[in-house]
């Protein structure tokens, strides 16, 4: 569903991604996990079409995303870390205007609207203004935009700060039923635990680089073996968890 | 060090940044930048001088001083007005929706010294204007006057002391707002607008009702400075700072010190108190201004149905971004709020035309009322085109993962912002120039002359606008006032008044020409009819050049964006 092979994009002198590889097949929750400036954002957006790899190649859903962007934006959907939306839009209108934009209009517009506003729990203000909104009405609202035209990809940058433990276990169940009818999900996160818990397969990225990839049982047992995802992930990029202070 | 010191070597290191910064900007854009303001400086000096002489030649000397002083009164008295405005709403966003406001009360520094730091930085933003509408008028005075070289000075040093009293005033008032009557900030911003319009017409109705019973334009003018005579109140600090620099240009150094003095000792006097409750009222308003946002909630419009409707031969996507761009101007007052009172009062003066009997006067004058007429409007779309069309694309910055990874092309978005400018710009001024031209009686061929000159002067403005605001976007701001403040607003800018002032110039041609006061030669009618459409090909030839040449570089480095 996902294919990235031998992609790298640069900054200037900054390498983000270095020749990365990827494969993720239809229906998994795959994470991406690593330091801040490991590459995450900067990969995700290459196969949201919002930034081009100066090599490599990307494809979702078999079409390239550079040479056929459009078909592979009908399938694809994106959340961003923070998602700033049209501060003088309801949260309906939004979820029409988005809606629109994928041609999709008139009654099943409104019952996707309507699915999504009663599973997200935003009725009490999806008419309002969004520049009333709280981070967490504003992450619920952005992933029900992601959600609306039914995509085969869904692409979340750091889905869960910000959101309340109800509305958190919430959004884990979506994103578990979407991959359950062969949605794939590809998230960033800091969060460990919730990878742990999602995720079916995790790459851990260092400095544009895959340094681990596999199951989560796969990279606990890595090494010296044994532990929580948090201890492999510190044993796997070369610190060691801070002891606590006396 | 004390919490004021602390603040202060932020401030200055903020400043010191700037101006580095300032200094690695390419020698193009600081050239263009600098340029700008000297010819913007010049512009207005030239006004101003122009004015002064034009009455200097029409009334008698010992009347022309009168006149001149009735003039600055009413001039010192608006800019103080508008200086307590800008300061009030400056004010308010600085000490109660500012992030950096609650990061400050955060850590432990005095509340006073916080105050001191939001106030001095809200003075900066909102009295540079001072000095680019009063030091050329100072200037044009001084030269039609002859005043000793010190008069320049020493006027600089008058406003210096100024400007603190309607920045007190105004830090006053959004405190107190803040804090006594915070459920009515909204509705007073909205009294605010009504009666600023209220002012307008009232002051409109009474300088038509002068040119209504008067011939002698001259004394029309002085008739309406002695209505406003008020405004030279010895209570009201515009004329402390209007009497000290008459004093200053005559040499009366003892008068011109004495209301320097006052002018201080009231300032100092607004500051210290102000400075003394600003530990109370800054804290307490922050804490009842925090979460007192109430949502807003909109029902479902007609908005929609009839934008589709009436731009049937876009496409779907583009209609949408239309109807959000429509809503999002709609919605905020502070956008559409300046367009209402610029297009409002031409709306105002050209329903109003026929008071002043142009309707009934030889064609000259006719024609040349519409000419002036359709320049006036030009100059306003051209705002419109600067001040709100510009920074459109550099507001989608952050939320270009909404359009960005939708199934379109980029070009669309472009297309949706360029249709959304022109429709919108057309039906507004195409109304204005017919109401003017019905009004004024013109010929059939005046009126559509100039129908068919803004249309193409829309889609000129409106591709420059559009093209310039995707090659040089400023996607870290939200801010539209500060994305225009920038490089390519500023060319922008200036790009498009030397495109409305070329239009309109080249339509003018042929009237000035045809049996012209002001022309020694004259031409026939048919040679007529053949220079106006040489004149209005041109005109549409050179908008289609504007438009689409910045178009098509906006659509290149859209193509080419990565955010």
């Amino acid at each position: 569903m996902i294919s990235i092979t031998g992609v790298s994009k640069s900054f200037g002198r900054k390498t983000a991604v270095a020749n990365l590889t990827l494969e993720i097949p239809p229906g998994q929750i795959f994470a991406l996990l690593g330091p801040n400036g490991a590459g995450k954002t900067t990969t995700i957006k290459m196969i949201a079409g919002l930034l081009r790899p100066d090599a490599g190649q990307v494809r979702v859903c078999g079409f390239d995303v550079d040479k056929d962007h459009l078909r592979a934006k009908e399938v694809t959907a994106y959340v961003p870390d923070e998602p700033f939306l049209y501060d003088k839009l309801t949260g309906r209108e939004f979820l029409d205007f988005i809606g629109r934009m994928y041609k999709f209009n008139g009654s099943a517009l409104k019952g996707e609207i309507d699915r999504w506003t009663s599973t997200f729990d935003m009725g009490a203000f999806i008419d309002d203004l969004t520049e009333s909104y709280s981070h967490g009405m504003k992450q619920r609202l952005a992933i029900s935009a992601a959600l609306i035209h039914r995509p085969k990809v869904l692409m979340l940058d750091e889905p869960l700060v910000g959101l309340d433990p109800v509305t958190a276990r919430l959004v884990k169940e979506v994103f578990r039923e979407q991959a359950r009818a062969g949605v794939t999900l590809l998230m960033s996160t800091h969060i460990l635990s919730i990878a742990q818990e999602v995720a079916e397969q995790v790459s851990i990225l260092m400095d544009g680089h895959v340094v681990a990839q596999g199951s989560c049982k796969e990279i606990c047992s890595r090494g010296e073996g044994g532990g929580t995802l948090e201890e492999a992930f510190f044993r796997i990029i070369g610190e060691s968890t801070p002891a606590p202070k006396p | 060090m004390t919490g004021g010191a602390t603040l202060a070597a932020l401030r200055f290191a903020q400043i010191r940044n700037l101006v580095r910064f300032f200094g690695w900007q390419s020698k193009f854009k600081t050239a263009v930048i600098l340029l700008s303001c000297a010819l913007f400086w010049l512009g207005l000096f030239w006004f101003f001088r122009f004015g002064l002489t034009f009455f200097r030649d029409r009334v008698g000397r010992e009347f022309f001083q009168d006149l001149v002083g009735s003039m600055l009164h009413f001039f010192f008295f608006m800019l103080m007005v508008m200086l307590l405005i800008s300061n009030g709403i400056i004010c308010y966003s600085a000490f109660y929706r500012s992030r950096e406001t609650g990061f400050l009360l955060g850590v432990p520094l005095r509340t006073e010294s916080v105050f001191m730091y939001k106030f001095l930085e809200s003075l900066g933003f909102s009295s540079w204007a001072l000095l680019f509408l009063a030091t050329p008028l100072m200037a044009a005075y001084g030269s039609v006057f002859n005043v000793p070289w010190s008069f320049y000075a020493l006027s600089v040093v008058f406003f210096a002391a100024f400007m603190w009293i309607p920045a007190a005033l105004g830090a006053w008032a959004a405190m107190v707002i803040t804090n006594y009557l915070p459920n009515l900030r909204r509705r007073l911003m909205t009294l605010t607008v009504i009666a600023g319009l209220v002012v307008v017409v009232v002051v409109g109705a009474k300088i038509l009702q002068f040119r209504a019973r008067q011939t002698a334009e001259i004394r029309l003018v002085v008739d309406i400075f002695a209505e406003i005579e008020w405004t030279s109140n010895p209570l009201l600090p515009s004329t402390w700072v209007t009497k000290g620099i008459l004093e200053l240009s005559q040499g009366r150094w003892g008068g011109a010190m004495f209301f320097f003095g006052v002018i201080l000792a009231n300032a100092a006097f607004a500051l210290v108190l102000l400075y003394s409750a600003s530990g109370k009222l800054l804290r307490d308003g922050w804490f009842s201004s925090q979460g007192s946002r109430r949502a807003r909630r909109v029902r479902a419009s007609l908005l929609d149905p009839l934008v589709h409707g009436a731009l049937g031969f876009f496409s779907p996507e583009v209609r949408s971004i239309v109807i959000k761009d429509i809503k999002s101007f709609v919605r905020d007052p502070v956008q559409w709020s300046q367009f209402l009172i610029f297009f409002g009062l031409l709306a105002i003066y050209f329903v109003n035309l026929r008071q002043f009997g142009y309707d009934s006067r030889d064609e000259f004058w006719k024609i040349l009322v519409s000419q002036m007429n359709l320049l006036a409007t030009a100059l306003t779309l051209s705002t419109f085109a600067s001040r709100f069309v510009f920074p459109q694309l550099s507001l989608e910055g952050r939320r270009f993962w909404v359009l960005g990874t939708a199934p379109m092309k980029r070009d669309t978005i472009l297309f949706g912002k360029l249709a959304f400018s022109f429709v919108s710009s057309l039906v507004i001024s195409e109304t204005l120039i017919a109401v003017s031209s019905l009004m004024l009686r013109v010929p059939m061929v005046t009126a559509l002359t100039h129908a068919v000159v803004l249309l193409a002067i829309c889609l000129g403005l409106s591709g420059m606008a559009v093209g310039l605001g995707a090659v040089y976007p400023n996607f870290r701001e939200d801010n539209p006032s500060k994305i225009v403040s920038g490089f390519g607003g500023t060319l922008n800018l200036v790009c498009n008044l030397l495109f409305v002032l070329a239009c309109v110039a080249l339509q003018a041609i042929p009237f000035v020409l045809y049996g012209s006061r002001l022309a020694q030669i004259s031409i026939g009618a048919d040679d007529f009819k053949f220079a106006l459409v040489l004149a209005v090909g041109a005109v549409a030839v050179l908008s289609l050049v504007v438009c689409m040449v910045p178009m098509g570089l906006g659509l290149r480095a859209l193509r080419r964006l990565e955010v």
